[in-house]
């Protein structure tokens, strides 16, 4: 298990090196006009020669994407030519929201998915089954920015019940900055009403981005529920005389968790790098608002860190997936 | 046993029918058992005969669509199952009635480890008999329980064992496991479908051997579903004979194998000698079980019989007795009757 | 069985899959769903109560009506009717959406079909790079290049089938390497036919029906992408109609001026409900193993 780990932790080394080449090729072979954009129309020639030199956007591709590379080795993800800031010290900023709105949204997806999953498989084929399916099929047609719209029209504005978009009241205060997750941080601090206030503030996006993987996750958790249906443990388990809650949570539930860890792996990376509209709508400041003010100035640094964060966050969700299936399956063995 | 104490087990005019898409299949038409404590019944016939389908029937774990049981009883102790609500049958199931499954290498949960597994058994039976597990914390007792059962079945340093996760046992010490689950709730009744059939031959004679040495300790009620006469001439006390979803043979073993009266009888015995022909073969008779979409009326057997006569064909013959608690549903019983 | 030994023949097999389809309820609503997406596309222009706004027209003195007989959907800042807009937007979402999964489909397959088929350190390579575009997060990936090549319908498309062939090149490459095995691709590489006769005349036919499956399936995703793209304001050029346009303007008007946003919010849902319906339907009736 350490080997699988060490291997899986050395392998991270060429991936990186490659999305960073992926994103190059892109970021820099289209056409575009950066240096014009981040200097401003009426910079003068000079100005932009002088901005270029010091972006060393007027040297070869080839030796960008070099410099880039060795400087990856020491953390430095190069500089915004937006925010002047190190791309590195942005996304720390940034990167703490999206993740909280992630693992809330995820969190959420998890906790009803599962069991509704496995109650829908109970049921198969009856009516309650019928028309989750439906539902389920219907939540992942949902655009999330118009359901986050709609959201907003319903809970903030009509019922006023939420507020309408960010992170914390404007006269709020944030909390002593520890983890990032102000959730997490205003609780650290004991500080209850913030907490209440973040929560408020989470619940909307959180839900808006949590509806596409709950109905995937329930899809999956339900047909590896009844694929454990028919085996033949199921069957002694009940000829044994278990009561029926200990059958459904630890051998069918138990058993089709598993073949859904995957898409609750696939589907947290996925929603990393999609989290980009929910954040427009309710003015979340996190990675998608971030990548998308740099896309649109053609600011290419942030975008190629944006890329390779969250890409390492897939990849470290996923090696967790694998490790967290050996957890449940015991017959796992890692090579 | 006094006449008026009802039998352990009794099993009346049980019919089955299956919704299949073709159309409903008659699977079980008019099964009879008695089965007194101490008796080894074995259970034979072909695949598709439904002697695993009698057996599911028994607990009442057959679902429900798309079975239906049209007619029968099902009685243990004289109290019919047939009429008892889910919740009552499922007090019965592990408590009163231990059943073991066909394949031992996916009757176990395997994200489960042994111990827990035993344990959880025992504490849902201690649920409907507190005194399984005597005083104590109950999980600790049934911890206990579960160890001493695991020994009992043959399974070295049990304690350790306990721990175990299913796929590190072999395919015997699997059964030996679901043999101890299947007798942790101390029940009267044990139905065993098949339990040696995906052993190696040397394990299958040891597992068999366990079985009868448990039910004899206890006095349990036993039925054993196979195939193979061989079994029932080595471990059984009592023979019925299934074909296409009624028994047409039934007696003591010393009876029934020394005098079949039925052809199919007959037949299945001829396919003994051979010890490694492959399952479900039967040289001595071509020709397989019915249709049970489109059962002819009469001996559902005569298709494939030598001896069919054109009265075989119009009416099913009814269990008649031959004496000595043997008995046989042909028109043409082969040996003659005892006298 | 007897039967059992004989090769499944396809054309046999193709009535019994759409016996299934048809008996699946959910399914045929999905194909209804979808053809009324398609009609709007060929003729969603022609539809539209107002095809003068369609073109452009604006309408100050009818800015923001609310819903009514005239306007079931209101009218928008400009005026302009928001149901004629929607109706005539299918055309850019459904031929968008289309042409990326296509684009995306028939790449993937290639290269998949490619690297299942020569093996060796090309498959490597190509799954190698196909691995590392399954990481880069699709939707930064389509934004940064249709932003950079600016708004256009082609750009759009362009931008979102860069990100979209990974998922095919592992799935056609997965269908190859179990095509290969089978006796009939053996017989035929007997008999001496070229490597290119092969993979075009036996292996790939045997892999269309999950590759039909994966790309039904995806065009209710795409459509959302194309969506999204223009929501954030990176999509085709503002006179066109497009839904994710239209949502992104509405957004600003919120609260009191609701009902602009509905109609293409609505168009979207009910696009990509169509073609989830009809995609899972497919699946259940091709592909009855089930996969994803």
């Amino acid at each position: 298990m350490l080997r699988f780990l060490l291997r899986r932790l050395l392998m991270l080394g060429p991936v990186l090196v490659g999305l960073t080449a992926i994103m190059f090729v892109i970021a820099r072979l289209l056409p575009g006009d950066p240096v014009g954009l981040a200097a401003g129309p009426n910079a003068t020639q000079a100005e932009r020669a002088a901005l270029a030199q010091e972006f060393g956007l007027d040297r070869p591709v080839w030796d960008q994407y070099l410099s880039y590379v060795a400087g990856l080795a020491r953390g430095d993800l190069g500089r915004s030519l937006m925010t002047r800031h190190p791309v590195a010290e942005d996304i720390a900023i940034y990167l703490p929201a999206t993740l909280e709105l992630v693992l809330a949204a995820m969190a959420l997806a998890i906790a009803l998915g599962l069991p509704l999953g496995l109650l829908t498989a109970l049921w198969q084929n009856r009516w309650p089954d019928r028309l989750g399916q439906v539902l389920a099929i219907g939540a992942i047609s949902v655009p999330r920015f118009f359901l986050g719209l709609l959201l907003q029209l319903v809970f903030a504005m009509w019922l006023m019940w939420l507020p309408l978009g960010g992170q914390l009241p404007v006269v709020t205060l944030p909390p002593p900055r520890v983890t990032g997750l102000v959730t997490l941080d205003a609780a650290l601090a004991g500080d209850w009403a913030t907490l209440g206030a973040a929560c408020r503030h989470l619940a909307l996006p959180a839900l808006a981005l949590a509806l596409s993987p709950l109905a995937a996750i329930l899809r999956m958790m339900r047909a590896s529920a009844i694929e454990v249906m028919a085996q033949d443990y199921v069957t002694a388990a009940r000829a044994l005389g278990l009561p029926r809650r200990k059958i459904l949570i630890k051998t069918i539930g138990r058993n089709a968790v598993s073949a859904t860890l995957t898409v609750i792996g696939l589907y947290f990376g996925w929603l990393l790098g999609g989290t980009v509209l929910v954040e427009t709508v309710f003015d979340w400041p996190g990675l998608g608002l971030y990548a998308t003010r740099a896309i649109l100035s053609q600011d290419m640094m942030p975008v190629i860190g944006v890329a390779l964060v969250t890409g390492l966050i897939f990849i470290a969700v996923n090696l967790a997936v694998d490790l967290a299936y050996g957890l449940i399956d015991p017959r796992v063995r890692y090579e | 046993m006094p006449p008026l104490m009802p039998p352990l087990l009794e099993i009346r005019d049980l019919h089955l029918t299956m919704a299949t898409r073709d159309g409903p299949a008659q699977v079980l038409t008019g099964v009879a058992l008695r089965i007194a404590r101490g008796e080894i019944w074995g259970l034979v016939g072909e695949s598709g005969c439904g002697k695993t389908l009698t057996g599911l029937s028994v607990p009442r774990l057959v679902p429900c669509p798309p079975a239906h049981y049209p007619a029968g009883e099902v009685r243990l102790d004289g109290e019919d199952l047939m009429a008892l609500s889910e919740r009552r049958m499922r007090a019965l199931r592990g408590r009163r009635i231990g059943m073991i499954l066909q394949d031992p290498a996916t009757s176990l949960n395997p994200t489960m480890r042994i111990g827990d597994q035993l344990a959880d058994v025992a504490l849902a039976a201690a649920r409907h008999d507190p005194a399984l597990l005597g005083p104590g914390p109950a999980r600790t007792a049934a911890r206990a329980l579960a160890a001493t059962m695991l020994d009992r079945v043959g399974i070295a340093s049990a304690r350790q064992r306990l721990s175990a996760w299913p796929h590190e046992f072999s395919g015997g010490m699997r059964q030996r496991v679901l043999i101890a689950m299947a007798l942790i709730g101390a029940p009267d009744l044990l139905i065993a479908d098949e339990p040696t059939s995906a052993l190696d031959v040397p394990v299958q004679a040891q597992i068999l051997a366990l079985m009868q040495g448990m039910a004899a300790d206890r006095g349990l009620g036993m039925i054993l579903i196979t195939h193979s006469m061989g079994v029932v001439a080595r471990a059984c006390s009592h023979v019925a004979v299934m074909y296409a979803g009624s028994i047409v043979e039934t007696g003591p073993v010393v009876e029934v194998l020394d005098r079949p009266a039925h052809p199919y009888t007959r037949a299945l015995m001829a396919a003994v000698p051979g010890r490694h022909t492959p399952r479900g073969t039967l040289r001595a008779l071509p020709g397989t079980v019915p249709d049970l979409l489109a059962a002819p009326p009469g001996c559902r057997f005569a298709p494939r019989c030598p001896r069919a006569t054109p009265a075989c064909r119009a009416a099913r013959p009814p269990l008649r007795p031959l004496g000595a608690g043997h008995a046989v549903a042909c028109a043409h019983p082969d040996a003659p009757a005892h006298g | 069985m007897t039967a059992g030994t004989r090769l499944p023949r396809p054309a046999a097999r193709r009535p019994r899959a759409l016996r299934r389809f048809g008996r699946n309820r959910l399914s045929l609503l999905g194909a209804g769903l979808v053809a009324l997406v398609l009609a709007l596309a060929l003729f969603g222009p022609l539809l539209a109560p107002y095809p003068a706004h369609v073109a452009g027209g604006i309408d100050t003195a009818a800015r923001f009506q609310p819903p009514s007989a005239a306007h079931p959907f209101g009218t928008n800042e400009l005026g302009q009717d928001v149901l004629s807009l929607t109706l005539a937007g299918a055309r850019v979402s459904v031929l968008a959406g289309f042409s990326v999964v296509l684009i995306g489909g028939t790449t993937g397959t290639l290269i998949g079909g490619i690297a299942g088929f020569l093996g060796g350190w090309i498959d490597e390579i190509l799954m190698r790079l196909t691995d590392l575009m399954l990481i880069v997060p699709n939707l930064i990936l389509a934004m940064t290049v249709a932003a950079v090549l600016g708004p256009g319908f082609q750009n759009m498309v362009l931008a979102l089938a860069l990100g979209w062939w990974p998922g095919y090149a592992r799935l056609l490459r997965g269908e190859v390497l179990a095509a290969r095995e089978r006796p009939h691709v053996t017989a035929a590489r007997a008999m001496g036919a070229s490597q290119a006769r092969v993979l075009v005349r036996h292996i790939l036919p045997n892999c269309v029906s999950p590759v039909i499956v994966k790309m039904s399936l995806d065009m209710g995703f795409a459509i959302l992408m194309v969506a999204g793209l223009g929501f954030i304001g990176i999509g085709v050029r503002p006179p066109v109609p497009e839904w994710g346009t239209m949502l992104a303007t509405a957004r600003a008007y919120m609260p009191d001026m609701w009902w602009v946003a509905m109609a293409p919010g609505l168009a979207i849902f009910v696009a990509v409900f169509g073609f989830n319906l009809l995609g899972d339907g497919l699946r259940d009736s091709l592909d009855p193993r089930g996969g994803r």
